[in-house]
């Protein structure tokens, strides 16, 4: 297979390749072996299909989808922050149960992201004050007054982070029911991962205007919801599933 | 959005080359090229291939190496004979009036 032939295969869209890039080349590799095929029609032809990947044929669905299969809610832990939300307490990817694998994931965020963003905000904060400090005032030593207040605020907001236990988190489908992993132990975007989920009683999931409420059987949890998926996965269930605002 | 747009169309020749059994893309190609004349690049092939799985009409089966068969699925063949009638239909009309009119 000539090098113009594997630019041509690499410049067709990822998730073509990702399901048909390895039969393409097998193909390909085939009808070049084929003396009654030529290279420069092959060369065409596939440039075509490239273009034509991209402009016409859908990405396949990768939204959630219902399979039919009922589960059972599987809570891990969980706790009250200082605003009286019950959160759960996210568990590592590293933490599956034994024969336990995930179907699905929809990203999101636990307690109140606003606390959990200032810290890094205020980082920002104090580098670029800092910044502009040494660039306004060459030679000027960064004062006490201008550093102190920065700190408190931003140990405060940290302190009040871990308080509220506010995270970024991924809410899976595992196959033993739902739970809730730390987002940073997914690599990807968790849109991109999201696969086939398993249907959902209704009662145990329910979407709100942003927030997500779990009906578990120990307590009922709000669950930040950033993820669009996650709407239209919830207005898909054939259970009619309801939408509500929060508080509810 | 039809998947199937007319005889000649990709999507039924492919359909059509499966009505006798599983394939992978190499057979296909081959199968197509005796029984239309049309001689379908890799590109072109698996656009409709990726199509006709996407509609639900073919489905892949698992498969030895990198090479994996195709099969037609009970929907694909109800609406490869519906597409194959309609053409049918209209192939006789057509053929029946240029008769007629003697200009065949």
């Amino acid at each position: 297979m000539g090098a113009a032939v594997r630019v041509v295969l690499a410049s067709y869209p990822m998730w073509w390749k990702e399901r048909y890039g390895a039969e393409t080349a097998e193909l390909t590799e085939d009808l070049l072996a084929d003396d009654s095929v030529r290279y420069l029609q092959v060369l065409v032809n596939l440039a075509v299909g490239s273009a034509l990947a991209w402009a016409h044929y859908r990405r396949p669905d990768r939204r959630p989808q219902f399979a039919g299969t009922p589960w059972g809610p599987v809570p891990d832990g969980g706790h009250r922050d200082i605003f009286g939300n019950r959160g759960l307490s996210p568990r590592s990817l590293e933490q599956l149960e034994p024969g336990e694998t995930v179907l699905g994931v929809i990203d999101g965020w636990q307690g109140s992201p606003f606390l959990a963003s200032y810290p890094l905000t205020l980082l920002l904060l104090i580098i670029i004050f800092s910044g502009s400090d040494l660039v306004l005032h060459a030679g000027l030593r960064y004062t006490t007054f201008q550093l102190v207040p920065l700190v408190v605020l931003l140990a405060v907001c940290l302190v009040a982070k871990i308080v509220t236990s506010s995270c970024p988190i991924a809410i899976a489908v595992t196959s033993n029911g739902l739970a809730i992993f730390r987002m940073r132990t997914f690599t990807r975007r968790s849109d991109a991962i999201v696969r086939r989920l398993p249907a959902a009683p209704p009662a145990v999931v329910r979407t709100g205007a942003s927030r997500v409420r779990i009906d578990l059987g120990d307590g009922t949890y709000w669950v930040l919801m950033k993820s669009l998926p996650l709407i239209r996965w919830m207005g898909g269930h054939p259970g009619g599933m309801s939408e509500q605002t929060y508080p509810a | 959005m039809a998947v199937i747009r007319g005889s000649s169309d990709r999507s039924v020749l492919v359909l059509t080359s499966l009505s006798s059994g599983p394939k992978h893309g190499y057979a296909l190609i081959k199968d197509i090229d005796a029984f239309a004349g049309v001689t379908l690049g890799p590109g072109t092939l698996y656009g409709a291939i990726a199509k006709l799985e996407q509609a639900g009409l073919v489905e892949a089966l698992p498969g030895e190496g990198r090479r994996k068969p195709y099969r037609i699925t009970a929907q694909g063949a109800a609406d490869l004979r519906a597409q194959l009638e309609q053409s049918q239909t209209i192939s006789t009309v057509g053929l029946g009036r240029l008769a007629e009119s003697g200009a065949g």
